[in-house]
C-alpha cells in the first residue's frame, strides 16, 4: 500500500516534469520557428576631411603708369582680368594677401576681391610684404568665377620706376 | 509509452532551437572624402555619390537544414558618431555566393533605414555572398568628422 502510495507520488512528480520541459520546448521550440534568426554587425565609417581650396584663373596683364592730367597725379592702372574661386567646407574663414617684398616707395599696388556669398569683401587693400585681410566672414561655400581686381598707382614723388614683377599670395585661413 | 513520447517532442523542440540557422558576416567600409573628391577642384562641390568595393562584406548562411530550408536576410543600421542627416545609404547584393541552396534578390541598391528591411531571401547554406555599399548625399555641408554607422544583418529562419 505504502509502495503504491509513493508510486502514484511519483507519477505525479514526472507527470509535473513532463509538462514542464513540454512547456519549455513549447516556449523554445516556439521562439525557433517564429522568430529564429542570427545577426552579424558591420561597421561602415566615413571620414570628411578639412577641405580649404582655392585657385586663381591666370595671371594679370601688365599694369603700366604712363599718363596723367595735367596739374593731378599720375593716372592709376586697373586689371580685372582674372578671377578666384574657393571651396571649403569649414566655417569662420578669411582670405588674406601679401606681396613677396613691399612695393618701391611712392608707388601702390591694391587688390580687390569679391567676395563669395556670405563673406565680407575689405574693398582695396595695399598690398606688403605682411599678411592682410582680403574677405572675412566666409562660411561653407564652394564658389568660382569671382572677380579679382588689381590696381597700381603711383605719385610723381615715385619718378620713373623700372618694369618689376610681385609675386601675390592670397590664402586662405582661419580667423 | 506516453511519457516517453512526451519527452522525445520535447527534446525535438528543443534541437529545433538548437539548430537555428547562423549568418556570419566579414568585412566593412571605410571612406575618406577629401580635396581629391572634389567635381573640379576649388570653386566646386564634393562628389555626391561614394561606392564601396563590390565585395565589402562577405555574408555566410550557414546551419541550415537541407537545401531547402528557407531564410531571409533583412538588414537594419545603427547611426553613432553624429552620423549627417542628409545622407543615405544604400546596400545590394553582388553575387550568389556558393552552396547547394539557392538565393535571388538583393541585385539593385536598396536604402538601410533604422527599421528592418528584407534583403535578399534564399534556402539552404551560402558561402561568400558578396555586397556593396553606397551612399549619397555628400557636399561640402558635411562638417570635417569621422562618422559611423553599424549595419546589422538578420537572417530570419522561413518556416
Amino acid at each position: 500500500m505504502l509502495h503504491t502510495i509513493n508510486k502514484r507520488g511519483g507519477g505525479k512528480e514526472m507527470k509535473k516534469l513532463v509538462v514542464g520541459l513540454l512547456g519549455l520546448g513549447l516556449v523554445f521550440g516556439f521562439n525557433s520557428l517564429t522568430m529564429a534568426g542570427n545577426t552579424a554587425q558591420q561597421t561602415v565609417t566615413y571620414q570628411v576631411d578639412a577641405i580649404n581650396e582655392i585657385s586663381v584663373s591666370d595671371n594679370p596683364d601688365n599694369l603700366v603708369i604712363n599718363s596723367a592730367t595735367a596739374g593731378s597725379q599720375p593716372n592709376e592702372d586697373t586689371d580685372n582680368t582674372t578671377t578666384w574661386a574657393i571651396t571649403t567646407n569649414q566655417t569662420s574663414r578669411k582670405m588674406t594677401g601679401s606681396i613677396n617684398s613691399n612695393m618701391p616707395a611712392n608707388v601702390t599696388l591694391e587688390i580687390n576681391l569679391i567676395a563669395p556669398t556670405g563673406g565680407v569683401s575689405e574693398g582695396d587693400v595695399s598690398l606688403s610684404s605682411i599678411d592682410a585681410d582680403l574677405v572675412t566672414s566666409i562660411e561653407t561655400v564652394a564658389e568660382s568665377g569671382l572677380t579679382i581686381t588689381y590696381t597700381l598707382s603711383a605719385t610723381v614723388a615715385a619718378g620713373v620706376v623700372p618694369q618689376a614683377q610681385k609675386t601675390v599670395t592670397i590664402t586662405l585661413t582661419a580667423e | 509509452m506516453g511519457r516517453a513520447l512526451f519527452l522525445l517532442f520535447s527534446l525535438w523542440l528543443f534541437l529545433t532551437k538548437v539548430e537555428a540557422i547562423d549568418l556570419s558576416a566579414t568585412g566593412g567600409w571605410n571612406e575618406t572624402v577629401n580635396e581629391s573628391d572634389l567635381i573640379s577642384g576649388a570653386g566646386s562641390n564634393l562628389v555626391d555619390t561614394y561606392e564601396s568595393t563590390i565585395d565589402a562584406t562577405n555574408i555566410t548562411i550557414s546551419n541550415c537544414i537541407g537545401d531547402s530550408d528557407n531564410w531571409r536576410v533583412d538588414i537594419r543600421r545603427v547611426n553613432e558618431g553624429g552620423w549627417q542627416g542628409v545622407l543615405t545609404f544604400y546596400v545590394k547584393r553582388t553575387s550568389d555566393g556558393t552552396g547547394n541552396g539557392s538565393i535571388s534578390g538583393g541585385l539593385s541598391y536598396i536604402e538601410i533605414t533604422s527599421t528592418d528591411t528584407e534583403f535578399f531571401p534564399g534556402a539552404g547554406d551560402r558561402s561568400n555572398i558578396t555586397i556593396q555599399y553606397q551612399l549619397t548625399g555628400m557636399s561640402i555641408n558635411a562638417s570635417p568628422n569621422h562618422y559611423n554607422t553599424t549595419i546589422i544583418f538578420t537572417v530570419v529562419d522561413i518556416p
